[in-house]
């Protein structure tokens, strides 16, 4: 993949040149996982918006980017198909983007989109369009597996007398090279067909008194591989007994691109809990909530100058295999002190292709349950079998049975 | 044959106890309703004001935080200093009552320690001093437990043989009424007072409000030590404490019987309490529960338990088989958190039946002692096993905060589930050793009765 060119990109040249604290860089990752039949293409970037493309392709996929489009379009035309694939087969493709920010007012303190956006509410709001953002130059996270994209957007975030930034909001992407467990509370299951994103507001100055935020997602899904069964969109939810990975929560969401065909589609996955302290805790977590599924035209513009638009440029609107869905997932539960109460919220979500990783009740939970339940139901059982055994004994030999005993004294 | 031998006998002997029922007037300590009133009624009060005040700092700890500028663990010292100490200060209070005060003295002296904590409790928060509120918490714990004690111990005393289950209910029942009461006084008085002083003054007032409740509960004592006295005298009852005094070492003496009671005792309530205390995330995010759905299926079983005491307290008098009760209470129990751990049936069917069993278990398992631990030994009796429970209660709550933290409330649940099976066990070692010993702790009312008479029979006969 050639990188581009920086004396021919103003964007990138400012970027590079410019200090930290004014930034505006077009940060463009892009990562491929390589399996036994198919390989997966991940596009990670701050382009317009946070987003993602996956694409599903055979063997021989390559990606290009046309530099001239992604960094230079002043409109959307010449942004249109800067991104190509060429494979002899392409299989899936997939794109999630992060839109808006949406900040509100929760003065009754529900916590809950739906009702603050009831006709008759006085809700205030604040929707904060993610073009609108600069970012940082990206950087390594820890364990060096990590992508993190930080925003300096300066009428959101405070500086300090020098003039150094104190809050933020990033997106970090977390990939992997083998399967296994996030060491973090939800300690989400990770494996190698997806990317582990963590977003965390930090220090983010609010724009109201109780101040709740919203994160709105929209997923476009293309599957060339067709049958009778439509393609359509779904949230689900499971509930679980065992909550031994992460503390308090009973729940997995699932949000399928396919939900008709799981395994050959793309799913972002997390638990319905976000931790207001960056050591997370269970008594640090609060309640993510995430509401039905609508469609994206109030926010077509915003598709538009996204890597979806340049990926699949105007089929985005005229294939009638692409299916648009937006939702909105928003962060805090009732009496949890509202954003101001911590400054600090942070949610993971895995995003990947396939069918997504299942909880199961791991040997140590089974353990524990046999051990500390039937043990004592062995010892009751063999107790009370050993009593009726010699009850019945000493019934045949002495007739009168315990009742003697009480009034022996009397005689 | 001996049954038909031992029937006429008996019929005939309830049928002249019952007779011999004597009201009397509320003056008469021969007549039953001197029982009733005024005794009863200031025995329920008389740890009313230690009950009262013991939540004060729950009821107001937002005020009492922003007041006083405290930090979150300040605030939890403000509990520890009362539970940890009494891990070994309420079996000397036992031990105190049976052997040095008695029950009479022993209650008005831990009340005058319950009064003056208070009092230097609320001092120190009118004067901003967390070190002297911490010192008032301290000795407000050393009567605090020590009175439940002298509570109990009084009520043996009086109500032994008769309705001491349902005494012990209403007791347990009081206990809830009063923190009740405390929880939702206290934030209304503080608004209240805060027209007239603001900041950590209007706090040490209205805590000094809470001392007024421990001054009703101290005159609680002096009349009942007052009234106890006369009917000792009228009555010609022996004094507890005369007699064989107990020394420290023969708690070693207890019976088998009185240890399992206490395993009971605390493998029972440290799989509830315990439980209580994390309820409320684990209700929201397993259940879906509001917070404030949360907190009421938190409280139901507190609730129930007030209400539902003496109610099964009085049955438990008319049926007997205190040890069936147990074993049922513990058994339900269980099945209460097995329903909350591997199902998700809504937890409001769950707590209210857990409530109904706590109490079962509540009002016959604490009389039982009194059946076989001598009277001039109950004090120091009472004393060890509210020492134990107060030990396994300061040490799970500790231990269950870890295990859910890190492995999740259905461990938890287990954790707590293996705790009741440990009770449950207890529990059916209790009944064969009770059996082997002439099954007293599982008579029917009826068989009981009879037991009595029968044994009076034979000591006149001597």
């Amino acid at each position: 993949m050639p990188y581009p060119d920086c004396d021919k990109y103003p964007s990138c040249e400012q970027a590079l040149n410019q200090s930290s604290s004014d930034p505006g860089f077009p940060n463009l990752i892009y990562v491929s996982a390589v399996g036994t039949k198919d390989k997966l293409h991940f596009v990670l970037t701050t382009i317009n918006v946070p987003s993602l493309l996956i694409l599903q392709t055979s063997m021989d996929g390559q990606m290009y980017f046309n530099w001239d489009g992604i960094l230079l379009a002043d409109n959307i035309t010449d942004m249109a198909n800067a991104i190509n694939v060429s494979a002899s087969s392409v299989l899936y493709q997939y794109s999630v983007l992060f839109t808006r920010l949406i900040e509100y007012n929760d003065t009754s303190d529900v916590a809950n989109l739906a009702i603050a956006d009831e006709p008759n509410s006085k809700t205030e709001w604040k929707i904060h369009d993610f073009r609108d953002f600069k970012w940082m130059n990206a950087t390594t996270g820890q364990g060096g597996n990590s992508i993190i994209f930080s925003t300096a957007y300066h009428d959101i975030n405070k500086t300090d007398a020098t003039g150094n930034l104190t809050g933020s909001l990033y997106f970090e992407f977390e990939m992997h090279g083998e399967d296994g467990r996030d060491e973090d509370l939800p300690h989400l299951i990770y494996n190698t067909n997806m990317t582990q994103l963590n977003f965390v507001l930090d220090k983010y100055t609010p724009a109201f008194a109780n101040s709740r935020f919203a994160l709105e997602v929209a997923v476009i899904s293309n599957s060339s591989v067709h049958d009778d069964l439509p393609d359509e969109m779904s949230i689900e939810e499971t509930k679980s007994i065992d909550d031994e990975y992460s503390p308090g929560v009973f729940k997995i969401v699932n949000w399928y691109s396919r939900q008709n065909h799981k395994d050959a589609g793309g799913y972002i996955q997390w638990k319905p809990v976000c931790y207001l302290d960056a050591h997370r805790a269970r008594d640090k977590g609060t309640e993510v909530q995430y509401y039905g599924l609508t469609g994206t035209q109030h926010i077509d513009d915003i598709l538009n100058t996204s890597v979806a638009f340049a990926y699949f440029g105007d089929r985005l609107y005229t294939d009638k295999n692409v299916v648009r869905k937006a939702s909105n997932i928003s962060f805090g539960f009732s009496n949890d002190g509202f954003y101001v109460g911590s400054n600090y919220t942070a949610w993971t979500v895995s995003i990947g292709f396939g069918t997504p990783p299942e909880e199961s009740i791991s040997t140590m939970v089974i353990a524990v349950i046999a051990a500390g339940l039937g043990i004592p139901v062995i010892i009751i059982v063999i107790g009370g079998l050993y009593v009726c055994i010699k009850r019945r004994r000493s019934q045949t030999y002495e007739p009168l049975g315990n009742g003697s005993g009480s009034y022996a004294p009397v005689n | 044959m001996s049954e038909s031998e031992k029937k006429p006998l008996l019929a005939k002997d309830s049928e002249d106890t019952e007779t011999k029922v004597y009201v009397g007037n509320p003056c008469d300590p021969r007549g039953c309703l001197h029982r009733y009133f005024p005794v009863l009624v200031i025995m329920c009060f008389l740890s009313f004001g230690s009950y009262f005040c013991y939540d004060n700092p729950a009821a107001l700890q937002d005020t009492m935080i922003k007041d006083l500028s405290l930090s979150e663990s300040q605030f939890m010292l403000l509990y520890s200093l009362y539970s940890w100490p009494n891990v070994i200060l309420c079996f000397f209070g036992g031990f105190l009552i049976d052997r040095v005060f008695g029950v009479r003295m022993g209650s008005i002296i831990f009340s005058l320690f319950v009064t003056a904590g208070q009092v230097v409790f609320a001092f120190g928060s009118l004067t901003n001093l967390f070190w002297l509120m911490c010192l008032g918490r301290f000795i407000f714990g050393i009567g605090g437990e020590s009175l439940a004690v002298a509570q109990n111990t009084y009520a043996v005393k009086w109500f032994k043989g008769r309705e001491l289950n349902m005494v012990f209910g209403l007791q347990l029942s009081f206990s809830r009424v009063g923190s009740t009461v405390n929880m939702n006084v206290m934030q209304p008085l503080y608004s209240y007072i805060h027209n007239y002083a603001s900041g950590y003054k209007c706090l040490g007032i209205a805590l000094f409000v809470g001392a007024v409740m421990c001054v009703f509960s101290l005159l609680c004592a002096f009349a009942l030590a007052f009234l106890d006295k006369r009917a000792d005298r009228i009555l010609k009852r022996a004094a507890v404490g005369s007699g064989d005094q107990i020394r420290l070492w023969d708690v070693k003496h207890f019976p088998l019987t009185f240890w399992l009671i206490s395993i009971i005792c605390v493998a029972y309530y440290v799989a509830v309490f315990p439980f209580v205390g994390l309820g409320l995330v684990f209700f929201e995010m397993k259940f879906g529960l509001t917070p404030e759905q949360a907190n009421s299926v938190n409280s139901l079983v507190y609730i129930i338990s007030a209400v539902a005491s003496p109610v099964f307290g009085f049955l438990i008098d008319k049926l007997g088989k205190n040890l069936f009760w147990v074993i049922t209470g513990v058994t339900v129990t269980l099945g209460c958190h097995g329903l909350m751990a591997f199902t998700f049936l809504t937890p409001y069917v769950a707590m209210v039946v857990m409530g109904l069993a706590y109490s079962v278990l509540a009002s016959a398992l604490w009389p039982m002692v009194a059946l076989i631990i001598p009277e001039n030994q109950l004090g120091t009796a009472y004393g060890i096993m509210q020492a134990i429970q107060n030990l396994g209660l300061a040490v799970i709550a500790l231990v269950a905060g870890i295990i859910v933290d890190s492995k999740g409330y259905l461990i938890l649940e287990v954790f707590f589930m293996a705790w009741l099976c440990l009770a449950l066990i207890a529990a059916v070692l209790l009944y064969l050793t009770d059996v082997a010993k002439g099954g007293k702790l599982n008579m029917s009312a009826k068989e009981r009765h009879s037991h009595k008479e029968l044994k009076n029979v034979a000591e006149s006969d001597e």
